[in-house]
């Protein structure tokens, strides 16, 4: 931790991106007192007013305040990102972890993930939320998921082929300690600031591709406040209501610059070797 | 030399086959009869029965796995449920905006990518650098649909520069001045990937610099700009290059969102159409075309790489 913060202060870019994370994360733990109005409430009378004091952001073709809809779209966003890095971790690092420990599953699992990789993310997740029927946060996550899972994989496969030969791991089979206990207790370990990295690099990434959905209409259901989705109901209003997309798109761009900027932070502090790239 | 190609070959062929199955089983877990969700709700029993028989979906698994790769073969991706109309012809037809997007968003990559990360190598640690990495970082952080319709409110709705959507045919017009529909969305595509192709850039070309005979030719008194361009950049250029098959890969898959964006009649457009129609013939042949695609660009990268540099075939 104190080498974090020592990190974050001789990187003035890093801690912005950890600020602005903070913040965002602030947003979105207390939507509901920050929100000046109902994210959902229509109010026909107010509809497509510009920016003001009262409606700091504006409002949209509903007349629904754009700031009440952006702060909670802020939970939904982190929520959404959340789950799916967590979930393409955990699955990923154990599909990796055994296919680096056993070579028959390797052989299979690894060119699976070899295929998924080569179908182009967005395709893939467009794919797997037609398939899951209509749309749905829970869809959107499950899909993604799917897309990350691979990369994930990858790397826990690598690592675990690289730390397995060394000494102290033939030293525990010797003693006879169990094969799972060696790759999530010896291995893992010992790989696991690759993973932070990878982690939240994979955390932008999914609040885009997650934004990329709702703005093409098959993520999350219009009626809720989500970003892609809010740009996407103001591409027709694009001229005479430019808020409609400026405020929830800027939403975007800066966690994901949040995310990249700490994430690049990260990858210099835990991994040395990488910081030319 | 000859057994690295093969075994890269071997290997691709065995990802592709992989591939092949999971857009079969994909397709299939759709809950419901194929048949049924092809035809509509509102087709009979005989002409359900009929199709299932028509497609081989009566046989089992394996069997039908079989037909399907069998058609791949001939070219045959079955038939559109949405346009009535072979796939591989509405795929055809939407090929050329997606050419045309795909080549103008690599010309943007490589004429702003790969100056930028010269310019951030040789002047690494200064400002300039500083100023170029978050450049760079930026770029990757911009969600290509906000970017594209940032650049539409600008140059299409307030300057009146350009056209905010659509592309005439240049092959079927002859007009070559259509491409001017192409230059917003190839901005818009080519950005995410030039930021990266920067950041590779200069760690290519910060690796070139530190070597032995780039200090001889600064003490033979070359000039700076010619250690730069001659010596520097021509060496750092393979690893970009290999990086060139895999960007035209990712730039075709981006074009799904920018083709949305700017409504153009492209393969990203398509796949679209498709996932809101439930047009699941479609569907399955975009994903097997455009994975292979992906697959033998990949294998084309290495295998020139392996060419340009024959140390990667010993590794």
């Amino acid at each position: 931790m104190r080498l974090f913060l020592r990190q974050l202060r001789r990187r003035p870019t890093a801690l912005v991106g950890f600020v602005l994370l903070v913040a965002l994360s602030v947003v979105a733990v207390f939507a509901p007192m920050i929100a000046p109005y109902d994210p959902m409430k229509l109010s026909v009378s107010h509809r497509l007013e510009a920016p003001s004091a009262e409606h700091l952001m504006g409002t949209d073709d509903f007349g629904r305040d754009i700031l009440s809809r952006v702060v909670y779209g802020a939970r939904l966003s982190l929520m959404t990102g959340a789950a799916i890095s967590a979930l393409s971790a955990c699955l990923g690092l154990v599909l990796g972890i055994i296919s680096g420990f056993y070579r028959w599953p390797a052989l299979v699992l690894m060119r699976i993930v070899d295929a998924l990789m080569a179908f182009p993310s967005i395709l893939l997740a467009l794919a797997i939320t037609a398939i899951t029927g209509k749309a749905s946060l829970t869809n959107v996550i499950i899909a993604l998921a799917v897309v990350y899972t691979p990369q994930m994989a990858r790397i826990g496969y690598s690592a675990t082929l690289t730390i397995r030969q060394n000494l102290y791991v033939e030293a525990c089979r010797a003693i006879g300690v169990s094969n799972v206990r060696v790759m999530f207790r010896h291995v893992l370990p010992n790989f696991v600031s690759l993973v932070i990295v990878q982690t939240t690099f994979i955390f932008g990434w999914a609040i885009l591709g997650a934004a990329a959905l709702d703005f093409l209409g098959v993520g999350t259901p219009p009626s809720v406040p989500a970003w892609g989705a809010m740009v996407n109901g103001g591409r027709i209003y694009i001229s005479r209501a430019p808020w409609m997309i400026l405020f929830p798109g800027a939403f975007v761009f800066m966690t994901v610059l949040a995310l990249n900027l700490l994430g690049d932070a990260l990858r210099d502090m835990l991994d040395p070797q990488l910081r030319k790239l | 030399m000859a057994r690295y190609m093969l075994k890269r070959i071997a290997g691709v062929l065995v990802t592709a086959v992989v591939v092949l199955v999971i857009a079969f089983f994909l397709i299939r877990l759709i809950p419901g009869d194929p048949a049924g969700v092809a035809l509509g709700p509102e087709a009979t029993p005989e002409r359900i029965n009929e199709f299932r028989e028509q497609m081989g979906l009566n046989q089992p698994l394996p069997v039908q796995f079989g037909i399907f790769v069998g058609r791949l073969l001939h070219g045959d991706f079955g038939t559109s449920i949405f346009f009535r109309q072979p796939v591989s012809q509405v795929i055809l037809s939407r090929v050329e905006t997606t050419f045309w997007l795909t080549c103008a968003a690599l010309l943007v990559t490589l004429l702003i990518g790969v100056p930028l990360g010269v310019i951030a190598a040789v002047k690494r640690g200064t400002w300039i650098d500083q100023l170029l990495l978050l450049a760079a970082l930026v770029g990757v952080s911009l969600p290509s649909f906000w970017l594209g319709l940032l650049l539409i409110l600008l140059f299409a709705v307030d300057l009146r520069w350009l056209p905010s959507s659509g592309f005439p045919s240049v092959f079927l017009t002859g007009q070559i001045a259509n491409l001017r529909y192409i230059i917003l969305p190839a901005v818009t595509l080519g950005v995410a990937e030039c930021a990266l192709l920067a950041r590779l850039t200069r760690s290519s070309m910060l690796d070139v610099l530190r070597t032995d005979y780039i200090t001889t030719a600064r003490a033979k008194g070359l000039k700076e700009s010619r250690i730069i361009i001659k010596h520097g950049l021509r060496n750092a250029a393979i690893p970009i290059v290999t990086v060139i098959g895999f960007t035209i890969a990712k730039l075709f898959a981006g074009a799904v969102v920018t083709e949305t964006v700017f409504a153009l009649p492209g393969i990203g457009r398509l796949a679209i159409e498709a996932i809101l129609s439930r047009d699941y013939p479609v569907i399955q042949a975009l994903m097997v075309v455009v994975a292979l695609t992906y697959l033998v660009f990949n294998l084309l990268t290495d295998l020139v790489y392996a060419v340009i540099d024959p140390r990667v075939s010993y590794r």
